[in-house]
């Protein structure tokens, strides 16, 4: 054979990886946010609820694969490579996000935490969601609420911002006040939250 | 016992055992002897060097045909003057002295034999052999050199190799591994339990007492490097490695003791022999010997919490089996060395806690103590890991050792680290438990409002044997949430069911191995096996 560099073949796959990590994080939003944990043993993930309900879950294989013809290697441009890892790495992110909203939609069928319908994304929709959830406080003070994230697509994204900057200040204002005195109520039940976390007998 | 020369057919293995050998000293090649001797059909008695009271006697072994053999073993050549001042005055009493030991009767002469793995020069060869023609002519010594002693560990080899040229290549890195680190002991893993047939369901019985053996040999040759820089740390997890894989194969297998016993015994009192010489050393020399580098400023509180953890273990494990030297652990000097060796550098590194606290729990004085020490786990574990921890990524869960935890904390690792901890914890049920063991009521009351927001994780592995597994390949990642309102009732009921149950057996049998199986494996700590370990450490 002709002689090779394998080590700064590994160096050059190395950075390929790095690359397509970059990528899947920033095609991944929801995955992105949530906490990554690494597992060293077992086939399945389960979840034992207080109420003794027992949840099993087979681990999902997400991969995705592109190929480079032979006679093309000689003449590939940087980009183009590149151009492939990206898109690699954007679909195994539209895999995981795909997969992450099946396990919250099958987690939130059929409780109240799902709005019916088809709302468009407004200030009304917003505090209709808020109202549904669950809100945590920083060190339990009223003032620093974990407000949720939004997560839509670009389309819906785009739309929300025309929605928001043609707000009037008095629209504003009041979905401010609506806004607080929702999270007055979600504080209410943190605190009630709180005091029903104890030891009894 | 005859020497029977073996054709042994592997030329590389030939010389990797000489290259061994030849490295090694009497502790060093002292296991593998053993083990030698058993596989002959011997029946060992002892083996007990470094202590005073051997009368010359390092291993003592009857053969076949009940005829009791005593042995002394020594490192390197013997000129004149080494067996003059050193060797004679303990042969003398080897061949003197009659073995004292209730399964030997006295009246059967025993017969003497000088080991070593160099070579007895001439001179004192010719001493000898006057010796034996005069004074010792009833009893005359033998001597195996180190001719002997490799033809009779390349024949363990035969028909164990290493399976492909891949797996070659991983025993030569690791007898040229540097020994004065911690040994690899994944790859070290994947290792014996190929030599090991781990995997293989139709092994005969008999097949696998070969393969405990040439584990052994195998095993011998990778502690090397570190037995000879006086690494007790590394080849105690080395050896503690190679027994809970031993173990393995006999649950799954279901060996009788004939085919391992033995086996065990050896490694077992290799492990107690490296561990009280880490406790001399320690105990002598404390950590001052540690500072010989300018790195050594940031690594020594690591280095000084992997040797603790080791002697954590040794103390618990001398407690479990009745044997008064865990008392030393009471000395207020060696016990404040100790815990301010303790570094917490992810979940793992709490495994010494349990230890403290399996022993101080037994005794009115030190109750408080065990007391503490569980309500410090559990403090430190909601800081880091709690719903208000601003830690990045919280405690590391006990699958990340030691050296991942240092290249972490100095920058260095090879990849970026992104993985997120908190608001779980592996190791918060087994020490609430043992708080609640400890009637700590008052302390969990106050803080379960936190703990309720935690979840509990542990591993189940489908198969209880598999425990003993570096690496499982079947079971489930469960993830437990506690329930908001808590009854105290519930939780003394659920922390009084761990004895034992879903654990293998070797592990219910061999209790006092644990303390080692959790300081080498603490990603097996968890509620059954914590559970078990605070009840076999009960005296009462």
């Amino acid at each position: 054979m002709i002689t090779d560099f394998p080590e700064i073949k590994k160096e050059f796959h190395k950075l390929l990886n790095s690359i397509v990590r970059r990528s899947f994080k920033e095609n991944s939003p929801m995955t992105s946010l949530a906490s990554k944990k690494t597992l060293y043993d077992g086939d399945k993930m389960g979840t034992l609820y207080p109420n003794g309900r027992h949840e099993i879950r087979e681990l999902k294989l997400i991969e995705s694969k592109f190929s480079i013809p032979q006679k093309d290697i000689p003449t590939m441009k940087p980009e183009e490579l590149i151009s492939k890892v990206v898109g690699l790495a954007t679909d195994m992110a539209g895999q995981m996000e795909r997969g992450l909203i099946e396990v919250i939609e099958g987690n939130t069928k059929g409780n109240d935490s799902t709005i019916i319908g088809n709302p468009v994304l407004s200030l009304d929709s917003i505090l209709a969601g808020l109202e549904r959830i669950t809100v945590n406080f920083v060190n339990d003070d009223r003032t620093k609420p974990v407000k949720p994230t939004i997560f839509a697509g670009p389309d819906v994204i785009e739309e929300y911002k025309a929605y928001i900057s043609n707000l009037t200040p008095e629209e504003k204002e009041e979905f401010q006040k609506k806004e607080a005195l929702i999270l007055d109520k979600k504080y209410t039940e943190h605190l009630k939250d709180l005091e029903s976390r104890k030891i009894v007998d | 016992m005859e020497n029977d020369l073996t054709e042994n057919k592997d030329p590389f293995l030939q010389r990797a055992i000489e290259y061994w050998l030849d490295s090694a000293n009497e502790l060093g090649y002292q296991p593998l002897f053993c083990e030698w001797l058993i596989s002959k059909g011997y029946v060992l008695k002892y083996s007990i060097k470094n202590t005073n009271f051997e009368q010359g006697k390092d291993v003592l072994a009857v053969n076949p045909s009940g005829v009791p053999h005593a042995y002394q073993l020594k490192g390197g050549n013997i000129n004149l003057n080494r067996w003059r001042t050193e060797v004679k005055p303990e042969i003398e009493a080897m061949i003197e002295c009659c073995i004292q030991h209730p399964d030997i009767d006295k009246n059967i002469e025993h017969i003497s034999y000088l080991v070593t793995n160099g070579e007895v020069e001439d001179a004192a060869r010719v001493e000898i052999v006057a010796l034996n023609e005069g004074k010792w002519k009833q009893t005359p010594l033998r001597i195996w050199t180190r001719g002997d002693l490799l033809t009779g560990f390349q024949g363990m080899a035969d028909g164990i190799l290493p399976r492909d040229a891949q797996t070659y290549k991983e025993l030569i890195d690791f007898i040229f591994s540097d020994g004065t680190g911690l040994p690899n002991i994944a790859r070290i893993s994947t290792f014996f339990s190929q030599i090991l047939n781990v995997g293989n369901v139709t092994a005969k019985k008999e097949q696998r007492r070969r393969d405990i053996a040439g584990a052994m040999l195998y095993a011998t040759m990778i502690a090397g490097p570190y037995r000879k820089v006086e690494n007790y740390d590394s080849t105690i997890r080395i050896m503690t490695l190679l027994l809970s894989l031993i173990f393995h194969v006999v649950d799954k297998y279901g060996l009788e003791d004939k085919y391992w016993i033995e086996s065990y015994r050896i490694i077992w009192n290799d492990i107690i022999t490296a561990a009280h010489l880490l406790e001399a050393e320690i105990n002598t020399s404390g950590f001052e010997t540690a500072f010989v580098s300018p790195a050594d400023k940031d690594l020594v509180p690591f280095r000084k919490h992997s040797s603790v953890s080791i002697l954590y273990a040794l103390k618990l494990s001398e407690f479990i089996n009745r044997d008064g030297a865990w008392k030393s652990i009471l000395n207020p000097t060696t016990a404040k060395n100790y815990r301010e060796s303790v570094v917490l550098w992810g979940e793992a590194s709490f495994i010494p806690y349990i230890m403290i606290i399996c022993i101080f729990k037994n005794f009115e004085q030190s109750k408080v103590i065990a007391s503490e020490v569980s309500q410090t786990a559990i403090s430190d574990i909601l800081l880091l890991n709690g719903r208000n921890s601003k830690h990045p990524f919280g405690f590391l869960p006990p699958y990340y050792d030691i050296d991942f935890a240092v290249r972490l904390n100095l920058g260095i690792l090879e990849s970026e680290f992104e993985d997120t901890y908190t608001m779980g914890s592996h190791l918060l049920k087994p020490f609430i438990e043992i708080l609640v063991r400890l009637n700590g009521r008052e302390f969990i009351a106050k803080n379960w409002q936190e703990i309720s927001y935690m979840h509990f994780e542990e591993f189940v592995p489908d198969d209880a044997v598999d425990y003993y597994l570096w690496k499982i390949p079947n079971g489930e990642n469960l993830s437990i949430f506690p329930k908001k309102e808590k009854s105290w009732r519930e939780l003394v009921e659920e922390s009084s069911k761990y004895d034992g149950y879903g654990l293998p057996p070797t592990l219910k049998r061999f209790p006092a191995f644990m303390p080692f199986f959790l300081t080498v494996f603490p990603h097996r700590a968890d509620s059954k096996t914590v559970g078990f370990l605070y009840m076999v450490s009960n005296i009462n």
